[in-house]
């Protein structure tokens, strides 16, 4: 396994996620004030940063270390 | 003042009894990491005071490459390592003081003196009030939401080591109104972080600190405005890095509990 292989992975579930939130923009403009896609995505967001954390624990490497939030934001 | 306080036994033995608690604390974390090799001499009010000065020094000019600091030559009674753990004991102590609202009568009195000081150069100078309000207001709506000083201080050292706030407000950090506001918003951080217990010493650097940050509240008001948005990066800087180490404090935990195991799984 190498970086370039996640970073194409990271890549095709981007665009995956994209789909989603196109998708989620849709349901949000026939469906003002429905709370339903929000809880799906916190469904989802819920359940990645519990995977992050189950296999952080389970490596003993902390999967967050070193990444950053501002710089995530800025750059 | 001081010297009064200090001569009332039970106020002596309840200091005694704080400090006491704040070492085990430190140490309690610093357990796994180090073990002490003596007990260092019990810190004088002269030795606080340099410590104190070379504290508020290190952050007034955000130097973090001299990790021994510059006066414990001064002090050879300490080895280097003795003094850093003093230097760390002594932030934690002004830290629970003022999380944990203890203060004595001494740390009030100044309390009050630089209030009504600050309260006089603001009836002098109302045009300059909205800064200092605002700045202010930002800082308890962060303290609210349950975010300690030090978090918040560490949240801001990280943006602007990062340049996050330097990007949004590059033009005005370039000049010299720009760098006295980030001057000013900082120190108004670590005033809250570390009032009343060095309130005294930072009283001059306090005083200057918000003089620059009046100077140039008027030019830079609608920037200020702005400042909220830097506020929900520096909470979210905070609550990342907070869940971050509660990642870290998992995995620490699930080491223990697998070497604690009577057949090492």
């Amino acid at each position: 396994m190498s970086d370039d292989a996640l970073r194409n992975k990271l890549e095709a579930a981007f665009l995956l996620l994209k789909e989603a939130v196109d998708m989620t923009v849709e349901i949000k403009k026939k469906e003002a004030g429905s709370k339903q896609a929000t809880r799906v995505w916190e469904d989802f967001l819920g359940d990645f940063w519990e995977y992050i954390r189950l296999k952080s624990r389970e490596s003993g490497c902390n999967l967050l270390a070193g990444v950053s939030l501002s710089r995530s934001k800025h750059t | 003042m001081r010297q009064e306080q200090l001569g009332d036994p039970a106020e002596e033995e309840r200091i005694k009894s704080l400090k006491e608690d704040l070492k085990n604390e430190l140490l309690g974390v610093r357990a796994g990491e180090r073990k002490m090799e003596r007990i260092p001499p019990i810190p004088d009010q002269r030795t606080r005071e340099s410590l104190k000065r070379e504290i508020i020094e290190e952050l007034r000019n955000n130097e973090q490459q001299n990790e021994y600091g510059r006066e414990w030559r001064k002090f050879p009674e300490y080895d280097r390592q003795e003094w850093e753990q003093l230097k760390r004991e002594l932030v934690s102590e002004m830290r629970g003081n003022m999380n944990s609202g203890r203060l004595d009568a001494y740390d009030r009195q100044l309390l009050d003196v630089m209030r009504d000081e600050i309260r006089t150069e603001m009836r002098a100078n109302p045009q300059h009030f909205y800064a200092r309000e605002r700045t202010r207001d930002i800082m308890e709506d962060i303290q609210e939401m349950g975010y300690t000083p030090g978090e918040i201080l560490r949240a801001v050292q990280q943006l602007q080591k990062r340049g996050t706030i330097r990007y949004r407000f590059s033009e005005l950090m370039n000049s010299r109104e720009g760098r006295g506001f980030k001057w000013g918003l900082s120190t108004a951080i670590l005033t809250l972080v570390f009032l009343p217990s060095v309130a005294k010493s930072l009283k001059p650097v306090t005083k200057w600190a918000l003089k620059e940050t009046m100077e140039v509240s008027e030019r830079v008001q609608g920037i200020i405005s702005n400042l909220k948005e830097d506020v929900e990066d520096i909470l979210a800087e905070a609550q990342f890095e907070r869940s971050k180490n509660t990642i870290d404090d998992e995995i620490r935990n699930e080491g223990e509990s697998i070497s604690a195991a009577p057949d090492g799984k």
